[in-house]
């Protein structure tokens, strides 16, 4: 009788014995020396934001003045870095017609924007999911150097980059 | 930014009643591109990109945001910065990218060396309706060759 009871205990054992694979190397069964184990659980979120920049702005005799944004969401970086928005413009503020040109301004906070190296106009930094800047666009349609009619353009480059604090 | 400078040739024989086909000075602007030109473009953000060393096949995720639907495509250049020219090479460039589209697979120009390297994603949109330059943004991005 007893060892009934003890062949039944042991088949009831191993029945109820739990089987944990944390791996594809390691099985924990009744057998094993120690009945825990352990197994990683990660995710891998890369740095990652969305930029919003002004796609043009038209400039006419009646509205010499214009209002823009520039603004970047979802942002996710790693801890002690920051993300910076620098701007540049292809002709240094000027709109361009082959050899003749119109001035114009651009100001970030009131302050004018000049010369031909990116100038910053957006720093936002880890752990702030966003951030913007208004851009005002001004000019006086100085012709002076516009001797012909034609679109006078020019183009402006955001360019982003993440860095150390 | 533009602005489109007209000249006017003068005309003889003023009337001096109303014309009665005068109106106010109408808009320069082709339908449907001065809301889209108040309407801002999503571009997309990326820190790094990692490659295969000694291959010119390569993954990205490189992706027009549906924020643009019905407003922009954009293209993807990818530039290799070097150091000793201070330029970029172009080392890849996309077609036209639909809102909501992704590029999975680019085929590189050259294959890079085992390293790290300083390049930036140039990313170009253009008005949908009528595949006009927009202003543009350069992602500095780290390329990583493994």
């Amino acid at each position: 009788m007893k060892k009934i009871l003890a062949a039944l205990t042991a088949a009831a054992a191993l029945l109820t014995a739990p089987f944990l694979t944390t791996s594809a190397e390691e099985t924990i069964d009744q057998d094993s020396p120690d009945k825990s184990g352990q197994m990683n659980i990660s995710y891998n979120s890369g740095i990652s934001y969305i930029m919003t920049i002004p796609a043009s702005v038209t400039f006419t005799d009646s509205e010499k003045s214009a209002e823009r944004g520039i603004q970047v969401d979802n942002v996710f970086l790693s801890e002690g870095t920051k993300l910076k928005i620098s701007l540049s413009s292809l002709n240094n503020f000027r709109m361009v017609n082959g050899s003749g040109y119109i001035d114009y301004n651009i100001f970030v906070n009131k302050s004018p924007l000049s010369g031909a190296a990116p100038q910053d106009i957006l720093i936002v930094g880890a752990g702030e999911p966003s951030g913007w800047a208004t851009l005002d666009f001004t000019t006086q349609l100085d012709k002076t150097n516009a001797q012909y009619a034609g679109i006078y353009a020019d183009t402006l480059t955001f360019t982003v980059s993440v860095e150390p604090v | 930014m533009e602005y489109n400078y007209k000249y006017l040739s003068p005309q003889g024989g003023v009337s001096l009643n109303v014309d009665p086909y005068s109106e106010h000075e109408r808009s320069t602007e082709k339908s449907g591109s001065q809301n889209s030109e108040k309407q801002g473009i999503a571009i997309p953000g990326f820190a790094e990109i990692t490659i295969n060393a000694d291959s010119t096949e390569a993954e990205a995720d490189l992706f027009n945001p549906e924020d643009n639907a019905g407003l922009y495509y954009v293209t993807f250049e990818l530039r290799l910065f070097d150091e000793s020219e201070n330029a970029y090479e172009t080392l890849y460039t996309s077609g036209l990218v639909e809102p909501g589209r992704h590029i999975y697979s680019i085929e590189l120009s050259r294959p890079l060396e085992k390293g790290v390297y300083s390049a930036v994603i140039h990313v170009q949109p253009y008005y949908i309706n009528d595949k006009r330059p927009t202003n543009n943004a350069d992602i500095k991005i780290k390329l990583i060759a493994e």
